[in-house]
């Protein structure tokens, strides 16, 4: 891969939330962009899970409610940085 | 970026249709034609607005849908001022699943009769055809309705081809009714949703490259898939199914742990995480409507599983739903020992389906014989693990089995009455048998081999017969009798069969002697008996030798020629020979008894 993970999380919540990707960081949620909502979230599962070709629980998808929360979840799948972020 | 280059960077993945999406919406190309487009569901389809969007660019059309709220489609279609006509619709598309149409089609189709389907296909028809009329009274829109998918678990399972009506042709039907409306509503056609999933599967299915190489009509994957498949039906060739599937209830019918939560507290609802469990038992049920037996043993207080079992709102299961129920604190191999006694069934019939892989290896180890199912973690895949596990796959579906669940509960109540009356000939006296006795005929003769082939416990010889050596014994002079039992509760069915044939001058040897174990203890046996006797003896037969060939199982019925009166004249190990005179055998005054000619039945 070419991009870190963090990098390509933010650019699925860009394009799926449609928020400019500068204005992205860990703390970016439902709460502070709203265009990320409810229906926008089960894309934003559906994109990830494209992405990084993944499985997503129910419980993943629910919990996955920032842009931190996706990175914990996704660790989880084995799906981490190869450097600091 | 011109809209060319935008879908030209298209790629197929939902972030690159979301974002091409959103700058379609934003931008208003002025080559795409707008065109008003409205959907009407009864599920959740919203998702697919952005992906339309994106399609339709792409045939030059700007599709901005309006999707109503699921589940309103008569109350937008039929009032004039509704937000589906204020969105000014060119096209209506109306999308029903026939799991919300007519719940009963998929989820009980077994347990309907030819009127019921009958009523519910004339419902759907009433209402879809109400819906395109409704529509074109009100508006000239163009109208799009989409057809129905088969159910994604068939009721009969495997046997569903061989059903009289089956489930697919039920759902083919309700398509060409589907197809009837159309055609006689102005401007109304069918979306081939049905056919769309097809061929999604079938481009998975297909590798040109094989076929045009070596004429091999299916890729690796599909080679796969079909194998597994071929090899179920082929395990349902080889054995015999599971006859009562053992449920465990915690974390298995419901979420969570009754004791701890609470009536209120388990996930059991008609939403995320309970309309799972929810969704599970209804697959229980349909299995049940099978004729596959339902128990339970669960490790519990009695009254807190009851509780569910009886008061929850979303409990599919009722306690009548189970022909036994074990729950206590003692171990689950005891309780499947003590369901299997209940039942009058071999623990070998026994599934047991339990979310605790300590507890499935617990009677791994103490039961080898049950079929133990590999249950998955997650609980939206154990409909289909215990589905495609085999256990209860029937190339055929009898209406014995259909109605085998229902002999069983009456059994219950029988025996609710045995504990309830004082002495044993009183309560047979109670049960107001009526038994009919017939000579096996060309009708009966597949029943007859049936019986031969499954029945276990109460068979005196274990010689599986086929339906022509059956009959070729008779050619050749057997007696081959039948008798099938009425009570009180109901009609049994036929449960007993037995086969004479003459040895020497006046000698009749009783090569097949059996009865189904659901009767066993009604003396019933020595009906079937006593009537032998009397047929040899027209014949002129002067003595029986009844044979017993001891098996693991059939140690129920090794006292049946003694207590008749035979005495043992040959006692190998493995044949035992039994001879009495043919001086009559006494009939239990209990139960009446009839011969075919006089009930006009033939079984």
């Amino acid at each position: 891969m070419n991009q870190e993970p963090r990098d390509r999380i933010y650019r699925v919540v860009s394009d799926v939330v449609g928020v400019p990707i500068e204005s992205i960081d860990d703390d970016s949620s439902p709460d502070s962009i709203p265009s990320w909502d409810s229906a926008s979230h089960v894309h934003l599962i559906l994109a990830l899970e494209a992405e990084f070709d993944v499985s997503l629980s129910p419980i993943d998808a629910m919990e996955m409610l920032s842009v931190r929360m996706i990175a914990t979840r996704l660790a989880e799948h084995n799906i981490t940085e190869t450097r600091a972020p | 970026m011109t809209l060319n280059n935008l879908l030209h960077e298209l790629k197929p993945t939902p972030s690159s249709y979301l974002s091409t999406a959103r700058t379609i919406e934003a931008q208003d190309f002025a080559q795409l034609r707008p065109l008003n487009v409205a959907i009407l569901s009864t599920c959740n389809l919203e998702p697919l607005r952005p992906y339309l969007m994106v399609e339709c660019a792409a045939w030059g059309l700007l599709v901005k849908p309006y999707f109503a709220p699921f589940n309103q489609l008569e109350q937008q279609v039929l009032e004039a001022d509704s937000k589906l006509y204020e969105s000014r619709p060119e096209v209506v598309v109306v999308a029903t699943r026939i799991e919300d149409m007519a719940p009963n089609l998929t989820s009980r189709f077994i347990t309907m009769s030819p009127s019921d389907i009958d009523r519910e296909l004339r419902q759907i028809e009433e209402r879809l055809r109400g819906l395109a009329e409704g529509v074109r009274r009100i508006s000239t829109a163009t109208i799009l309705i989409f057809n129905y998918l088969s159910p994604r678990f068939l009721a009969a399972g495997l046997a569903d081809p061989s059903l009289p009506l089956s489930q697919t042709s039920v759902i083919q039907h309700a398509n060409e009714i589907l197809g009837d409306i159309c055609r006689t509503v102005t401007d109304a056609y069918v979306f081939d949703y049905a056919r769309i999933v097809q061929e999604f599967g079938a481009q998975l299915w297909y590798d040109p490259k094989l076929w045009y190489l070596a004429r091999i009509p299916l890729g690796a994957k599909a080679q796969i898939e079909t194998a597994q498949h071929m090899a179920r039906y082929l395990h349902a060739v080889d054995s015999n199914p599971c006859k009562c599937l053992v449920v465990d209830a915690d974390n298995s019918i419901w979420g969570g742990v009754v004791g701890e939560e609470g009536l209120t507290g388990i996930e059991l609802s008609e939403d995320y995480p309970g309309n799972v469990y929810k969704d599970f038992q209804r697959t229980l049920l349909s299995l049940r409507d099978r004729g596959v037996l339902l128990a339970l043993a669960s490790k519990n207080n009695e009254q807190d599983v009851l509780d569910v079992l009886q008061h929850h709102t979303d409990c599919v299961l009722g306690t009548e739903d189970f022909a036994a129920l074990q729950i206590h604190w003692g171990d689950k191999a005891s309780s499947l020992a003590a369901i299997a006694e209940e039942l009058n069934i071999g623990t070998d019939a026994l599934a047991f389906f339990d979310d605790n892989p300590v507890e499935r290896e617990w009677v791994r180890s103490q039961m080898p014989e049950v079929t133990v199912i590999d249950v998955p973690e997650n609980p939206m895949q154990f409909a289909r693990a215990l589905v495609e596990s085999g256990a209860f796959d029937h190339l055929n579906l009898t209406s014995e089995d259909r109605s085998r669940i229902e002999m069983y509960q009456k059994e219950k109540e029988r025996r609710q009455l045995y504990s309830e009356s004082p002495s044993i000939e009183n309560f047979l006296r109670q049960l107001e048998m009526v038994a009919t006795v017939g000579h096996v005929s060309g009708e009966s003769l597949p029943r007859i081999a049936q019986l031969l082939a499954k029945t276990n416990q109460f068979n005196l010889t274990t010689r599986r017969h086929t339906s022509s050596e059956i009959q070729s014994m008779i050619d050749a002079g057997a007696v081959a009798l039948w008798l099938r039992v009425t009570d009180r509760f109901g009609d049994n069915g036929l449960v007993a069969v037995a086969i004479a044939v003459p040895e020497d001058s006046n000698g009749w040897r009783v090569d097949t002697f059996l009865m189904s174990c659901r009767v066993f203890g009604r003396q019933v046996e020595s009906i079937l008996l006593g009537m032998l006797s009397r047929v040899i003896k027209d014949r002129g037969g002067e003595a029986i030798v009844g044979e017993y060939i001891p098996t693991d199982k059939n140690d129920i019925a090794s006292e049946f020629y003694s207590s008749h009166g035979f005495y043992l004249a040959e006692d190998r190990v493995d044949l035992q020979r039994w001879i009495k005179s043919n001086s009559g055998i006494e009939l239990p005054d209990f139960i009446v008894v009839r011969s075919e000619d006089e009930s006009g039945t033939t079984g």
